[in-house]
């Protein structure tokens, strides 16, 4: 187990307790028990096929569980009452909306009220260094920023969890740099609970206040890796974060 | 030193748009170079330019002396998307190179074959490529860019589709297979641990119009490290110096 | 690829679509009482009549359905032979297309039985039902294939180019291959929009015989189980025809589906 903080003076926000799901014979998740802190930054890494998709959605109820339980504050996982973001690998700007339009969609489901929509969607897009397009189409702007609006729609809503499933597989290096360094300013600043699922150890690594390890199919949590010790923002050269990556490497272990 | 087998200065515009500009350099025979630079400052138009599928605005690639041209050289390209033609299995798809370029097909055959078995795809000569994953569609990419024996291997950011770990795999392979048979390649990417991994040497771009901003020679040896102190920092470098675009 | 469980359960559902289709219609006619909705039977007879001692000219159906097919097929091999290459050349030579827009794009949108008045002043016989036949599949058959060629994928001309191959050679080995599933597409489609000319072109065709000449005797006669005979003998041919296509299609083109082995 490596050094680093513990979270035992932060409450657990949501609670997975013998989570299991099977696809008819096959057994993808296999009786899961972890906590998720509330405000944490959490990433969840595992060899390819190990279930990660699935355990996103099973844990956002968007499938249902074989057995076991999630639940959030303490009580089942509820989508009328618990509000869950989710943030996609393809770019999901709609095509026909501006982009402050799309980042207010979902305070407009949600009935907002319009002033209160107008200062939190200008808020969050002076976050993530949108404002000044706000009323550019999505086709008029590059993946980087496509995948922004994503990031900024889903924290206008202030979502009891926010996950998000390698939501910078496909942007290349530069501005993976760039986005990840503007992830992390927002969730400081607002303190949400995101759950990052990725195959890039390195941003991992990066980003997160702890990292959960799965095992291939059957999935189970392997180990869990302490990183929160490590300051904000992050230098791959220093020798505890190369530590650090080179134990999750030999835990992933996939070749 | 040896004759380059590349001599490159052009410069390149689509209509008003300048994408690259008093571009120049050399590639050595053998080495392993890699270009880097951050998304649309032309890479991909480079990599067109120097297999001659793309003309030039001004100046030239020559090649040997000659402008490059793909009817007279022998230059292959591993593209970034999956290149795999989908009606052929892949023996039929890795010995079309060579029989464009007049080889017996008998003895394309062998070679195709031989190339299969270098990218570790033995026993799946008969397959479609609908069958394959990506990472082994891209493989089937680099056996038929071998399969003529080239002179110059240009590749197109060939990892970028596929997913980290996949991509972490392809590295080692490639560099496996370079050690066995040793090609001069032009290697593009936007990812500097990739370059810091493969190269011999590599050449850092500007953002459009893109011309050569820095050159740094890579002399770790191999395998190599992507944790290493020394890689770090190198890497760390290259990074510093590579513009970065949002 | 569907297993045979779910299959056969297509299979024993569309049987029962059928019976329940069935059953509406003989509740309906047994409701109306009329002659103008023949009961199943009826329908059944007039099949039978009609097979054996043939219409109220001795012709049996057989020699209806011979008929019309071999007009389709003359029709259909026509609009073949000329749309395909002439879509693949618009295709592969856009200035082509543009510039005779003006001409093509207006004869596209006349409908074939607009053409009935021309083709019984210009044509005689079987030439008039080639022609409208002709017309019904033509169009999509020239334009599928045209617009194919602009979907080959530029990656795969590009690794041809890269080896230096020459035009001719990227046209017959690439291009081709590649449009060839959605030639065989546009056909298909082709083929189907001809079949439902067969009625027209048999309105204004001087000969006595096929299935739209049938139709048409037994309206003048108001005789409703033959006409329903008629009509379903079209319907089904029609289906059957497409469904053949479509299994050589997917014989032919098997590398064409998108299933990993990982």
């Amino acid at each position: 187990m490596t050094a680093g903080c513990a979270m035992e003076n932060r409450r657990a926000k949501i609670e997975v307790r013998d989570l299991s799901k099977h696809f008819g014979d096959l057994v993808v998740l296999n009786h899961m028990n972890f906590d998720i802190y509330d405000g944490e930054f959490l990433c969840v890494v595992g060899p390819t096929g190990c279930g990660k998709t699935t355990f996103c959605n099973v844990v956002t109820r968007l499938l249902p569980p074989t057995g076991g339980s999630v639940s959030v504050d303490s009580e089942p996982i509820n989508y009328k009452k618990h509000n869950i973001a989710f943030i996609f690998q393809e770019p999901s700007a709609l095509p026909w909306r501006t982009v402050w339009d799309n980042v207010k969609i979902g305070l407009e489901i949600r009935g907002t009220p319009g002033a209160e929509i107008k200062r939190r969607v200008t808020e969050v897009l002076e976050m993530t260094g949108l404002i000044k397009f706000k009323d550019f189409f999505p086709n008029q702007i590059s993946a980087g920023m496509k995948q922004r609006v994503a990031i900024a729609r889903a924290f206008v809503t202030e979502p009891d969890m926010l996950l998000m499933d390698e939501p910078f597989g496909q942007l290349d290096t530069s501005t993976r740099f760039h986005i990840e360094n503007s992830l992390v300013e927002l969730w400081k600043k607002k303190k949400q609970t995101i759950i990052f699922v990725t195959h890039n150890l390195e941003e991992a690594v990066y980003l997160s206040e702890r990292i959960l390890v799965c095992t291939p199919k059957p999935t189970t949590i392997k180990k869990e890796v302490m990183v929160n010790h490590l300051p904000y923002p992050r230098n791959i050269a220093d020798p505890e974060f190369v530590r650090i990556r080179r134990e999750v490497t030999d835990l992933v272990k996939w070749w | 030193m040896d004759q380059p087998i590349l001599e490159v200065s052009i410069d390149k515009s689509f209509g008003p748009t300048e994408v690259l500009h008093d571009l120049r350099f050399d590639v050595r025979p053998n080495e392993f170079l890699v270009i880097v630079g951050p998304t649309s400052c032309g890479k991909t138009t480079l990599g067109n330019i120097l297999a001659g599928i793309e003309t030039v605005s001004k100046g030239y690639v020559k090649m040997q002396g000659e402008p490059v041209n793909p009817h007279r050289h022998n230059i292959s390209y591993v593209f970034q998307e999956p290149s795999c033609i989908p009606w052929y299995t892949m023996i039929q798809d890795v010995t079309m190179g060579p029989i464009i370029k007049g080889m017996d097909p008998a003895k394309a055959d062998k070679r195709g074959r031989e190339v299969i078995k270098l990218v570790g795809l033995e026993g799946f000569e008969d397959y479609f490529s609908r069958q394959l994953s990506g990472g082994m569609k891209q493989r089937v990419a680099i056996a038929r860019a071998y399969a003529t024996n080239p002179d110059l291997l240009i590749m197109d950011e060939p990892f970028g589709h596929l997913d980290a770990q996949t991509r972490y795999l392809m590295q080692i392979e490639i560099m496996r297979i370079w050690e066995q048979e040793k090609k001069t390649v032009v290697f593009i990417t936007n990812n500097i641990e990739e370059a810091t991994y493969l190269a011999t040497r590599i050449l850092v771009l500007t953002k459009l119009p893109a011309t050569v901003k820095g050159e740094y020679v890579i002399d770790l040896p191999r395998p190599r490290e992507l944790t290493d102190p020394e890689f770090l920092k190198l890497r760390t470098e290259i990074t510093n110096d590579c513009e970065c675009i949002e | 690829m569907r297993n045979t469980s779910e299959r056969i359960k297509s299979v024993l559902y569309n049987l029962l679509s059928l019976v329940v289709v069935g059953c509406a219609w003989q509740l309906l006619s047994d409701w109306q009482k009329s002659p103008y909705f023949p009961s199943i039977a009826a329908i059944w007879q007039a099949f039978v009549n009609l097979s054996t001692n043939g219409d109220i000219e001795g012709i049996t159906l057989s020699a209806h359905v011979w008929a019309s097919l071999i007009r389709i097929f003359a029709g259909f091999a026509a609009s073949c032979i000329m749309g395909i290459p002439l879509g693949l050349a618009m295709g592969l030579w856009p200035k082509l297309y543009n510039r005779t827009r003006a001409v093509i794009e207006p004869i596209r949108f006349i409908p074939p039985i607009a053409w009935i008045p021309m083709a019984i002043v210009l044509l005689v016989g079987f030439g008039r039902y080639v022609f409208l036949i002709w017309l019904g599949a033509f169009f999509p058959i020239l334009v599928t294939t045209l617009l194919s060629v602009t979907r080959v994928n530029p990656v795969h001309v590009n690794v041809a180019k890269v080896f230096g191959a020459s035009r001719m050679y990227i046209i017959r080995k690439i291009v081709i291959p590649s449009v060839l599933p959605d030639i065989a597409t546009g056909m298909r489609v082709g083929l189907g929009v001809a079949w439902m000319c067969i009625v027209a072109a048999e309105m204004i065709g001087g000969e006595m015989v096929g299935v739209g000449r049938l139709i048409l005797k037994y309206a003048e006669l108001i005789r409703m189980g033959e006409i329903i005979v008629g009509m379903l003998i079209i319907g089904i041919i029609g289906f059957i025809m497409n469904e053949i296509f479509i299994v050589i299609e997917n014989r032919v083109f098997r590398w064409r589906s998108e299933v990993s082995i990982d």
